[in-house]
């Protein structure tokens, strides 16, 4: 029985039919909804992060229209902050944290590593029902009435001035949470005891370590959110005072907890996507990666490193100098395993054979805007620096660069890069490159003058500015505009693919890789019979790109 | 006997109690906290030795139930030395003023 | 309990789809069962870090507000969470070689529970009744009013938490007992038995430190 479903056109009269693989052999919604194999499950991901994706995005809109003029004449500054909270709450925890992991991470992992499905099938299931029951709930809090609080929800003010929804949120959040937990827990087991015969860790793709090096900060930092979540929760409902200092409680023990996982969690957003990087370039540059041994310590570094670094969003809140030197020190620190990694791509590029295909332009895209992101990172960690950058454009600009040149910019190119495998479709490649080049000229032109606006003084989280500083938040909310079509491109150019899109065989771009020894799409169990593995990743040899790309 | 581990295990963890129990009622300032804490470690050491059966699982579960632990150390640690360090400047207390409600103007 | 219980063999050793073996499942199912435990126990984290700061904070208020813990009943609920600790030790060893003694001893294990979250609700109970629950309702010495209300909301949220850890594993193990007293080993087979074992035993661990923190801070006076 066919119900609604993401079906395919059927095949023209007289036409081969179609081998049977993982999305065709039952359209039926329950046959979806139920389902336990973990690339269903990465699709059923894709479509719940996507609808949150544009929602966070129309509150971007909105707020980038207020800024083009210096007066609040748009929204009221009570609607402004709960147009930048919803922003942040939705793009944060239902789009950029489930995105590569969930999404990719479930698609690809077990597959990567010779497995027919996660170790534990049913709890992924659970952790996307989880998800959407708590982005849903999340979603309608910030809708219905909204929540001024910021998505940081700083104490005292979440705690005892707001009167919005806070309560609502803090519960959305706190079950999005576990989805997270899930999911890391479920990555973790399986990389440990599913890898095939000869699989050592040492010959994983840089992929699935990212991905497992982000399950670890996900199961052992999200707790914490999740616990402080109700703290905050707890002090609205009985004012005891934990984080108010009139009865001796301290606003900052919130941001210590607060902070604790939120630190990790931009390396929950960023590995993901350094994973994707890494398996983009060494195929359109034809060459293995350079220092694969360096690029895995890197990403353990990462993310233990990244572990001990939280107390820089704190530099000016109150928090003890001394504890802010050691801050200042570790975040400078933590610089270098991901600078590392810059320099392995940069050294996989040279002399390699290299085509400027779409993913490769996300891609590369990436290892740009990273690096300014990362740069101006280090002028954040520079205590003296940040005194007067903090609560500036500057670092509204710094982590745009980081989360949406750098993670957005990967996901998009791993969607790309994969997208044959997952659909069996080629998408048209002038229109993806289109996409990206509109992508990264957008976003430059949004987020580059929010440097100068924030060295000059701009404060973040304010609907009006004086007027000085129109001319560059015009540039911005112009340059958003194109960022906007740039996204709205593949949605319409990849929906067509799905129909019309040439039939891609199962490894149209010649890339190593387990999951490109299969059909595209593949069949449920992902292998004929479990592979066996017997030399490292990213076997490229620099043959010409002639016909890889048409 | 089949149970004799549980048993002498048992029987530690009572005695421990005891012991902790005991000890609470000494004025010893801050060593209470120090032997009421090594108790409960000990405590635990034995739970996670004889019945969680620690010490015979792979090194991955081993690894696991050290980092949690370590993970806890490092939050303690660190915002530790904020508040050993931090000098507090004794102000009076203000209360926040209130700023009159915003008129319902334009959403 | 007059007959024996009968294992199935076969749902003893059945493996999931995704798995290539049973060691394979179960490594997967042990690994997995820890990094479980391991998030509950930085779950827990924040309130213990709120603990530490209230502790260096309010040294007099907290053991003020200890003191006014019952103690008795404390240490009773220490003695029956460990005992029942050694009974569910004792029933992963029984399983092995007789599911009847199993039963008995798992029952045993959620009797104690039990028995823990009756003496919990008691002390409970009491103290709303003496207005220590934090909130409007608090009331408590002036000179150690707000610490010792810190004290008490982390130890309603503390205790509460456990107590709802152990309420789920005593309803894991009345259902992992009826199951497996009934023969129907597919939900109350080994590997199983030892997932929920280490859960048990991870809440005794939680409930071990929570003894010394809470009811036992200066308890020979100030």
């Amino acid at each position: 029985m066919t119900t609604a479903s993401p079906a395919e056109a059927p095949p023209a009269a007289g036409a081969p039919r179609e081998p049977e693989n993982y999305f065709n052999r039952d359209f039926s919604l329950k046959s979806w909804l139920t389902t336990h194999d973990h690339k269903r499950i990465a699709l059923l991901y894709m479509v719940a992060i996507l609808v949150f994706f544009f929602i966070g995005g129309v509150a971007a809109t909105i707020i980038r229209l207020e800024l083009v003029t210096p007066a609040g004449d748009l929204v009221s500054d009570d609607t402004y902050d709960k147009l930048f909270t919803a922003h942040g709450v939705i793009m944060v925890w239902m789009f950029l944290i489930p995105s590569i992991p969930s999404v990719l991470g479930n698609f690809l992992m077990p597959m990567m590593i010779g497995a027919r499905d996660l170790a534990f099938p049913r709890l992924n299931l659970a952790s996307w029902y989880v998800f959407v029951a708590g982005g849903i709930f999340t979603l309608l809090a910030l809708v219905l009435g909204g929540v001024d609080t910021g998505w940081t929800f700083y104490t005292p003010f979440s705690t005892m001035f707001s009167n919005t929804n806070v309560i609502l949120v803090l519960l959305g959040v706190f079950i999005v949470g576990f989805s997270s937990i899930m999911t890391g827990l479920n990555f973790i087991v399986t990389v440990h005891t599913m890898r095939a015969p000869g699989l050592t860790w040492f010959r994983l793709p840089l992929f699935v370590w990212a991905n497992y090096a982000t399950s670890i900060i996900l199961v052992l930092a999200t707790p914490v959110l999740a616990m402080t979540l109700v703290l905050v929760g707890l002090e609205r409902l009985l004012q005891v005072g934990i984080f108010d200092p009139a009865l001796g409680g301290d606003p900052l023990l919130f941001q210590h907890l607060f902070w604790f996982y939120s630190h990790p969690a931009v390396y929950i957003m960023v590995l993901p996507s350094m994973g994707v990087v890494s398996e983009i370039i060494p195929c359109f540059a034809r060459k293995r990666v350079f220092g694969y041994r360096f690029m895995t310590y890197a990403i353990l570094g990462i993310a233990v490193v990244g572990f001990l670094v939280w107390g820089h969003h704190m530099f000016v809140s109150g928090q003890s100098v001394y504890a802010g030197l050691v801050f200042s020190l570790l975040s400078f620190l933590v610089a270098i395993p991901s600078a590392i990694k810059v320099f392995n791509w940069t050294a996989t590029l040279y002399k390699g054979s290299i085509t400027f295909s779409a993913p490769m332009l996300y891609a590369l895209g990436f290892v740009g805007l990273f690096t300014i992101g990362g740069l101006t990172g280090l002028f954040l960690a520079s205590l003296a620096l940040d005194v007067h950058l903090t609560d500036t454009y500057f670092v509204v600009a710094h982590f745009h660069y980081i989360m949406v040149g750098g993670a957005v910019m990967a996901y998009m190119g791993g969607i790309h890069f994969w997208w044959p495998k997952i659909t069996g479709r080629m998408y048209p490649e002038i229109w993806g490159r289109v996409a990206a080049v509109l992508i990264f000229v957008g976003f430059n032109l949004t987020f580059f003058p929010q440097f100068l606006l924030g060295y000059e003084g701009m404060p973040r989280r304010y609907h009006t500015y004086p007027p000085q500083f129109q001319t560059l938040n015009i540039l911005s909310s112009a340059g958003a505009s194109i960022l906007a079509l740039g996204y709205l491109l593949p949605l319409c150019y990849l929906g067509w693919s799905l129909f019309r899109g040439e039939r891609a065989g199962p490894n149209p771009w010649h890339a190593t890789g387990l999951e490109w020894q299969t059909p595209s799409p593949p069949p449920k169990d992902n292998f004929e019979e479990t592979p066996v593995v017997t030399e490292g990743p990213y076997g490229y040899t620099p043959e010409i790109a002639i016909g890889i790309v048409r | 006997m089949r149970y004799k581990r549980e048993m002498i295990v048992w029987t530690g963890l009572m005695a421990l109690l005891a012991m902790t129990f005991g000890a609470a009622w000494l004025r010893i300032g801050t060593w209470n906290t120090v032997i009421s804490f090594t108790i409960a470690v000990a405590k635990a050491a034995l739970v996670m030795a004889f019945f969680m059966h620690l010490p015979e699982s792979s090194r991955s579960v081993r690894i696991a139930a050290f980092t949690a632990v370590f993970m806890l150390g490092i939050l303690f640690a660190i915002s530790g030395s904020d508040y050993a360090t931090r000098r507090v400047d004794v102000a009076p207390w203000q209360p926040p003023r209130q700023l009159s409600p915003i008129p319902p103007a334009r959403r | 309990m007059s007959a024996g219980v009968r294992i199935d063999a076969q749902a003893e050793m059945q493996v999931a789809e995704q798995f290539d073996s049973a060691v394979q499942q179960h490594q997967a199912a042990t690994f997995g069962v820890w990094i479980f435990l391991a998030t509950e126990l930085m779950f827990f984290g924040p309130l213990f870090l709120g603990y530490v700061y209230g502790r260096m904070h309010f040294s007099e208020a907290f053991g003020a507000a200890s003191r006014h813990t019952d103690i008795a009943l404390g240490t009773l609920n220490t003695a029956l969470l460990l005992t029942s600790s050694a009974t569910m030790a004792a029933a992963t060893v029984a399983r092995k070689v007789s599911a009847r003694v199993a039963v008995w001893l798992l029952l045993a294990t959620a009797l104690l529970g039990i028995g823990f979250l009756v003496v919990k609700g008691m002390e409970y109970h009491k103290e709303w009744d003496e207005a220590l629950f934090p909130g409007a309702r608090f009331s408590f010495e002036a000179a150690y009013a707000d610490g010792a209300q810190m004290f008490f909301f982390l130890y309603f949220a503390l205790t509460g938490l456990h107590a709802l850890h152990l309420f789920i594993g005593v309803t894991l193990t009345l259902f992992f007992t009826f199951n497996l007293r009934r023969g129907r080993t597919l939900f109350a087979n080994e590997e199983k038995h030892e997932i929920l074992a280490l859960y048990w035993h991870f809440v005794d661990l939680v409930w071990i430190f929570l003894y010394p923190m809470l009811y036992l801070i200066q308890r020979g006076g100030g």
